[in-house]
């Protein structure tokens, strides 16, 4: 079974990366899609992706050479790519790990390769933006999700589902999100999971959340970061 | 701390993405700055409201092709008021104004394209209204982050409510249950001061 990975330059790839590398898990082929865009962190996030794993103030790139990583880099961040599609056809990966860089249209869906997304919440009953505010408001924990992308929003096949106990630090975008996203990224491939049979997910219903508004995001961190 | 009604949001759409958390002064700023806005309106009408038969829906507007967003969001409205099922007419509104924050005053048969104005802030009070009953009646988050969103609008154009006191006094009522609503839940989760 031959796995790839498409990397973004942000902290959910940082994240992955790290976890790949200090899990010794082999990939067949890292892609780089690089624009060069670089976010600078404070000391204190810096220091909580630590106790979590990853490195958020090295960049992706950083990363890579001093892992003495190959890799495949392209100067432009468009998943949907015409560049992107022909390179990944002639690789012919059965599975690629999806990081960012767009929603993915029919063109590159319909490769031969999977795409598998790490979704940060349990589908079908969280679909869509910032689940995990959510969750942690209606369940007071987090989830994720592995799953077979398709055309339509976060109905892909599933893979496998984690809970997570919400964290007790506001860093949820830079830092929480990623890392619990990686920690499935890590389990599905020490359990094999991709070589399970996965079905098409058949449980209906659920419920789609957009973007959360300012004011529940900030009941759902004042709730995690609350003395108990 | 609570800037973002400080500009017009139908002409400066909020994306609300990766917003900053800036701890619990935010919520309080953002009840001042709501309440600030309810007593403004007070000075101006002080009637008791939610009587829909002032929203006037214009007899030349009403196509038979066309959604007529007005009437729709009544029916939807007095639905979720008689417990009728809604949440298939009304996620349709929610998915339009998620995507695009705005309401236009008709869509195509398939929703798929707005026509006309999306200045009428009335529509909008009337889809917060909905998002509130409905979250009201379903507990369901998406309904209040909805009107939370809707309602920011509202108060960032002020100016197209100045003369309309009918407006003024739904807008009124809705902020009041928002506030309610988002007091309760900080309450739930343990985050009031």
């Amino acid at each position: 079974m031959k796995i790839g990975i498409i990397l973004t330059p942000d902290e959910r790839s940082k994240a992955y990366l790290s976890k790949i590398i200090s899990n010794k898990i082999n990939l067949n082929k890292i892609i780089f899609m690089n624009d060069n865009s670089n976010k600078i962190f404070s000391d204190e996030i810096s220091g909580m992706s630590k106790k979590y794993g990853f490195e958020i103030s090295k960049s992706v790139k950083e990363i890579l050479i001093e892992n003495r990583l190959d890799f495949k880099e392209f100067n432009f961040l468009d998943i949907n790519s015409k560049i992107l599609i022909e390179y990944l056809k002639t690789l012919e990966l059965n599975y690629i790990i999806f990081t960012g860089g767009g929603i993915l249209k029919n063109e590159i869906l319909n490769i031969d390769s999977k795409f598998v997304h790490f979704h940060p919440g349990i589908t079908p009953f969280y679909k869509g933006s910032t689940c995990f505010y959510y969750s942690i408001l209606n369940d007071d924990n987090c989830g994720v999700t592995a799953f077979i992308m398709d055309e339509k929003l976060d109905t892909g096949e599933i893979i496998c589902q984690k809970e997570f106990s919400k964290p007790d630090h506001e860093f949820i975008d830079d830092v929480y999100d990623p890392h619990i996203r990686s920690e499935l990224l890590v389990e599905l491939f020490k359990k094999r999971f991709l070589e399970n049979h996965f079905e098409k997910n058949k449980l209906n219903g659920g419920e789609t959340y957009y973007i959360i508004h300012p004011i529940l995001k900030h009941i759902a961190i004042e709730n995690c970061i609350k003395k108990s | 701390m609570y800037d973002i009604t400080n500009q017009n949001l139908l002409d400066n759409p909020e994306r609300y993405q990766r917003f900053p958390f800036l701890g619990m002064e935010f919520i309080t700023d953002y009840i001042k700055k709501r309440n600030s806005i309810i007593d403004d309106f007070q000075n101006i009408n002080q009637k008791k409201i939610l009587e829909f038969s002032d929203v006037i829906i214009p007899k030349n507007k009403l196509l038979k092709e066309n959604i007529i967003t007005n009437q729709k969001l009544y029916e939807i409205y007095t639905k979720i008021l008689q417990d009728n099922e809604f949440e298939d007419e009304l996620n349709k509104f929610i998915k339009k104004f998620e995507i695009t924050r705005k309401i236009y005053e008709e869509y195509s048969k398939d929703m798929k394209i707005g026509i006309g104005s999306f200045y009428e802030l009335n529509n909008y009070i009337i889809l917060s209204l909905c998002n509130l009953f409905a979250y009201e009646k379903k507990i369901n988050l998406k309904y209040l982050n909805t009107a939370l969103k809707l309602n920011d609008i509202i108060c960032s154009s002020q100016n197209l409510l100045e003369n309309n006191k009918e407006n003024s006094r739904l807008l009124e009522f809705i902020l009041k249950k928002e506030i309610e609503y988002v007091n309760n839940l900080s309450m739930k989760k343990g985050v009031s001061k």
